[in-house]
């Protein structure tokens, strides 16, 4: 199984994601900020009369499961939650790590999604971390 | 619709026999729309133009996503 950030998820969610062959999933942290942004689209109007009309709010909110599976975080919150006093890493990183661990899963994310702290983490806690390119 | 047999605890069965109750419906459609809400199969009306529209937009959302979590200390990306 691949964890991978919100970016990634979406294309995951509509058929597009740029790994093959492995289960995708995303994190519940991850999964909720996509979702903040479903229920507050951009301000550019034209997005989210267009999602409105072709359903694509729903399709996100409730991801077809052989595309995309959203983890339950009660499974690996014992680990997110040494993961975080081991690495002082918020919950966003604190819960892909834990989930990762957890699942023995690899982490793809967007370089736009690294933060200043991931790759050393992920690297002590012994991660399969990588960075995907999207067009 | 096909007819499937499965085994269930009686603590399974007492819990999904209170919600049919509450709900004022089956056990067949409780265990029906636990299996759609958790596999995603729900679906949509226009699925195909949904997922173009997912990846065509796919960067904004995210990029929208970040710029949201940036005040917010547990879901930035940081």
């Amino acid at each position: 199984m691949i964890i991978v950030d919100d970016h990634l998820a979406i294309l995951a969610a509509a058929g597009g994601a740029p790994v093959d062959g492995t289960p995708v999933a995303t994190t519940y942290a991850f999964w909720y900020r996509l979702a903040r942004v479903l229920v507050a689209p951009p301000a550019q109007g034209s997005l989210s009369v267009r999602m409105e009309a072709v359903g694509g709010r729903e399709r996100l909110l409730s991801p077809p499961a052989d595309r995309l599976l959203v983890l339950d975080p009660r499974v690996s919150v014992g680990t997110a939650a040494l993961v975080a006093s081991r690495n002082r890493a918020n919950l966003l990183l604190a819960e892909l790590v834990g989930a990762a661990r957890h699942h023995g899963a690899a982490v793809r994310v967007t370089a736009a999604n690294v933060g200043r702290s991931w790759r050393a983490v992920m690297e002590d806690e012994g991660i399969d971390f990588d960075v995907v390119e999207v067009s | 619709m096909h007819r499937t047999n499965i085994y269930l605890t009686a603590e399974e069965e007492a819990a999904l026999d209170a919600r049919a109750r509450i709900e004022g419906v089956s056990r067949s459609k409780v265990l029906r729309d636990i299996i759609d809400g958790e596999l995603g199969l729900h679906g949509t009306n226009n699925a195909d133009a949904a997922d173009a529209l997912l990846l065509e937009c796919a960067a904004e959302l995210a990029e929208h996503a970040r710029r949201m979590a940036r005040s917010d200390p547990d879901l930035r990306s940081a």
